[in-house]
């Protein structure tokens, strides 16, 4: 076999090899489709039915009854402030779970003037196995008549500066902020109960609050009633036609970002007529081998 | 002639490289701030906080006393989402259940209650006996009530083990908190019981008016009021009357009214320390008036209660390590209050009183903490017991009881060669101080050394290292820290030293040199296997396409062709080069095209031929002079073309 094969077959194995391992190798970061595990978000995107978004600034403002579900762990740029406020306001629903802040920034350019507050919420009484894990019981009559009596989050936070009319979710008065993240209530922080869950008009849309992403993973979507509940939000601006994941402000190992990739260019060869372009050169490699092969034989 | 091999893609190979690295070449990752979003609640630590529990159960309770059943009710119907073990939930499902329904009797016994006087003022007695059958119909359920809740707090008490909790501890102090509570409801419910009027009464019943007058607007706690309350029936005064003083709706004293019907007193107020009370007089006919009289209520009084209160403010100042005693400040701060001198503090360390403090404002002790004490928080609680008009202070600090971190600076080689001692030394410390006799382990692949460590915090040791299968690369040396004082805390760490194996690395040598110099004799070998047959100037022989041989289209070689016998020596001769060719077509993948001369054939597919290529050419050049020239062919020659065959052939295989 000449040297130059050796070597190409060696990049053809390498290549492959690379390509499955990026394809099936599950990711274990938290929030990612690909993960099946208990911190993966496979089973909230299968449930709802959800399609991902990897970029803000690709989502349609004009079409209705849409859901953009953010869970930001990195900022937004101007124009997808701009962009996601112009999605809401055209009549759709923004469902914003944030336990460390970044989304006060969105919040701040819709001028709506609730806020999470980044800190730690614990309940040493109703909870699930420990003050980490609250259970929430206390909601507005329409979510009570829904039938649903109890959530469990998982380190949430709270949000602050909340109206009464917009209080969707409370949490117990046994709760308590734990704002220097010690795990003991110390003298100067404050007991429940506190807001979890808010709503607010905006423009012909609807902003959806709640202070604990970790509601959607695997793990937590099937605990007491979350599932009702995550269904009563997405719903509140009526049955939405396409539920949208941003993917964008997620935190990402190289393997997700390689995924992702891989996604899209799998989507991208999917395309029928990239497939026929791809059909015709191996036709046309193909013949032109078989004709070569036939001069030599004569 | 020379063989001409062609060279390697270089670009080719370069471009292709360079492709792999971009495609697999990892991506830029995107992280964020490094909190712990979450926990798999499945693998979550189970932890139940009686604290809070009690803590909420009394808080309840309140509102029982202060009549809001649906404040109670919110409250315990979401206790099925606490956080219980299994061995309390019956006794805190059955609280939940007893409470709610305590709380609906209380309320609506209490409505009546209240009714039922409102009506004898106005002298409704018939309904106000209607009243009084319902209260006395609801009170036995009402005390059910009370006494199974009763029992079911004793049973949580009995679960958490409150009977051995020292009394200044927060537990202990929540319960006793719940059954003072328990005790004014049943107070509460005993006010209810007696009756103001004496049911199957006669219409000959006279009315009877109660009114208590109070002075002061607010007093001290323990200070003597002076009030005066006037008993009349029909404005007549009802001398040697006995009247009830009730202090927030429990019998607190009793009274007897003077010859004109009135008591002129002094109420000693109780040492209870909160904002104000509600002071009412009532009149339960007893003895002859039972009968002839009916029973009276006074307007309720509210009294504004007033006490000193202070502050105290705790710290602690130095390790909170097992085995030290940090300091512990306390500061009390009595705002507008005046000091109360030579106070009396006692200090807990969780339930054990470890000191007692004579102070006027300002103290400081030092907290022994036990070397076993568990490490995580723990609560030192400072209390100042009640004193005359003085509140007692109670205040609590968290302290979280961890460990030194310690330090470990180890002098390693750079290089280390095997088989051979790697030598540790190396020194420990904390903030405390030197680690004294502390216990350390050497851990590199497997192999274990462990030795103790000096007064000092120095330490020395060494790691012998044998034969194993390694070359030369990183090891990593695991080292453990046991440190012998409590408040130093274990430690693990992890070295890399580069560590050459030089006994391995020399057999390997040697093997490599055995190996390259039996492949050159090798080569050579086979390079000297057959001798090149001689022919004259085999050269000038012109080349002929090879399709004659095959198809004889050729005119001159036809010729050529019928004068030999298609049999015999040239048959032969051929027939062998036709195997030998047949075989390189199927070695090369490339057929003798109809155009080509044998040795042109030959020439082109040499490269792909390696040691077969000379062979090849050699019996090529042979064959093509049998073909062309003159000579004729021999038996010898017939030989050397099966000789030629068989070793190409051979060689192949």
């Amino acid at each position: 076999m000449r040297n130059s094969s050796l070597v190409i077959t060696v990049i053809g194995i390498i290549l492959v090899v690379s390509l499955l391992g990026i394809l099936f190798y599950p990711s274990a970061s938290d929030f990612m489709e690909s993960n099946k595990a208990w911190n993966g978000i496979n089973s909230f995107i299968k449930d709802f039915k959800a399609e991902n978004s990897d970029s803000v600034v690709n989502i349609s403002p004009d079409n209705q009854q849409q859901v953009f579900v953010s869970i930001p762990y990195t900022d937004y740029s101007s124009e997808e402030l701009e962009r996601i406020g112009e999605f809401v306001s055209n009549g759709n629903l923004l469902l914003l779970l944030d336990d460390f802040g970044y989304g006060n920034s969105l919040l701040e350019h819709m001028e709506i003037e609730a806020r999470f507050s980044n800190s730690l919420l614990l309940d040493p009484l109703f909870n699930y196995k420990n003050q980490y894990l609250p259970r929430i019981t206390e909601f507005s009559t329409d979510v009570k008549e829904t039938g649903i009596e109890a959530i469990t989050l998982n380190h949430a936070s709270t949000l602050i500066n909340v109206g009464q009319s917009h209080i969707i979710a409370l949490s117990s008065s046994a709760s308590f902020e734990d704002v220097n993240r010690n795990g003991l209530q110390d003298e100067e922080e404050p007991s429940g109960p506190f807001t979890v869950a808010a709503e607010y008009d905006y423009g012909r849309g609807k902003v959806v609050l709640l202070s604990d992403p970790s509601i959607t993973i695997n793990t937590m979507v099937g605990y007491n009633n979350n599932y009702e509940f995550i269904n009563y939000l997405v719903n509140l601006n009526g049955t939405p036609d396409k539920i949208i994941l941003d993917r964008a402000h997620i935190t990402k190992t190289p393997l997700d970002v390689s995924k992702i990739n891989t996604e899209q260019l799998m989507i991208i060869l999917n395309n029928n007529y990239v497939i026929l372009g791809m059909v015709v050169l191996i036709f046309i490699f193909t013949t032109a081998y078989a004709f070569r092969k036939e001069e030599v034989f004569g | 002639m020379s063989y001409q091999v062609k060279p390697m893609g270089k670009k080719f190979i370069a471009i292709c490289t360079l492709l792999v690295v971009i495609v697999c070449a990892p991506a830029a990752p995107i992280f964020a701030d490094e909190i712990e979003r979450h926990e798999d609640p499945d693998a979550a630590s189970q932890i139940f906080n009686e604290i809070s529990l009690l803590r909420y159960y009394s808080d309840s309770l309140d509102t029982i006393l202060q009549k809001q059943p649906q404040e109670t009710e919110n409250a315990l119907e979401i206790m099925p989402f606490a956080n219980i073990p299994e061995d309390l939930s019956g006794a805190t499902s059955d609280f939940s259940d007893y409470g709610i329904a305590l709380s609906y009797s209380v309320y609506e016994i209490d409505l009546l209650w209240h009714s039922e006087a409102e009506l004898l003022n106005r002298f409704l007695l018939d309904d106000a006996e209607n009243l009084r059958d319902e209260i006395i119909d609801s009170l036995p359920k009402a005390y059910d009530e009370y006494q199974q809740l009763f029992y079911t707090v004793e049973s949580i008490g009995a679960y958490l083990s409150i009977g051995e909790i020292s009394s200044q501890s927060d537990l202990k102090t929540l319960y006793n908190e719940i059954i003072d509570k328990l005790n004014r409801i049943e107070s509460m419910l005993d006010l209810f019981n007696r009756p103001l009027i004496d049911p199957g009464h006669n219409e000959d019943y006279l009315p009877t008016a109660l009114s208590l007058t109070i002075v002061e607007n607010e007093a001290f706690v323990g200070d003597e009021i002076n009030i005066t309350l006037k008993l009349t029936s029909n404005d007549a005064p009802l001398p040697d009357r006995t009247v009830i003083l009730a202090l927030n709706g429990a019998h607190y004293q009793t009274v007897n009214t003077d010859q004109q019907g009135y008591y002129q007193g002094q109420l000693a107020l109780p040492y209870w320390y909160m904002p104000e009370i509600e002071i009412q007089a009532v009149y339960y006919p007893e003895g002859q008036d039972i009968g002839v009289y009916l029973g009276a209520t006074s307007p309720i009084s509210t009294l504004k209660l007033k006490y000193y209160t202070a502050n105290l403010n705790l710290s602690v100042e130095g390790h909170i390590y097992p085995g030290q005693s940090p300091m512990l400040y306390g500061s009390l701060n009595y705002k507008d209050s005046p000091v109360l001198n030579d106070r009396s503090f006692n200090v807990y360390l969780e339930d054990e009183l470890i000191d007692n403090i004579i102070s006027s404002t300002s103290f400081e002790s030092s907290i022994k903490l036990p070397t076993d004490i568990e490490l995580g928080r723990h609560t030192i609680i400072v209390s100042s017991a009640a004193s005359g008009r003085y509140a007692p202070v109670i205040s609590y600090y968290n302290i979280n009881v961890t460990q030194a971190e310690v330090f470990l600076d180890l002098v390693l080689p750079n290089i280390s060669v095997i088989p051979g001692s790697i030598k540790l030394n190396g020194e420990l410390y904390s903030e405390i101080g030197p680690l004294d006799n502390a216990f350390i382990t050497f851990e590199i692949n497997e192999k274990i050394t462990q030795v103790y460590g000096s007064g000092d915090g120095t330490f020395s040791g060494q790691i012998k290292k044998g034969m194993e299968i390694s070359l030369l690369g990183y090891q990593q040396i695991n080292v453990q820290i046991q440190p012998a004082e409590p408040w130093n805390a274990p430690l693990e760490k992890t070295f890399n030293i580069y560590v050459i194996n030089i006994a391995n690395l020399g057999i390997i040598l040697a093997v490599l040199i055995i190996i390259t110099v039996i492949l050159r004799l090798n080569i050579r070998k086979r390079s000297r296997f057959y001798s090149k047959p001689i022919f004259g100037n085999i050269e000038d022989s012109p080349p002929v396409p090879i399709s004659l041989i095959k198809s004889g289209t050729d005119k001159d070689t036809i010729i050529l062709w019928k004068k030999q016998p298609k049999d015999g020596i040239f048959i032969n001769i051929v027939e062998w080069y036709a195997r030998t060719l047949k075989l390189i077509e199927k070695i090369t993948a490339a057929i003798l095209k109809p155009h080509q001369t044998l040795r042109e054939y030959a020439e082109e597919n040499s490269p792909k031929l390696g040691l077969l290529n000379k062979l090849f050419l050699d019996f090529t050049l042979f064959v093509e002079k049998i073909l062309y020239s003159a000579h004729k062919p021999t038996e010898e020659d017939a030989a050397v073309s099966r000789r030629f065959s068989d070793s190409i052939r051979n060689e192949r295989l």
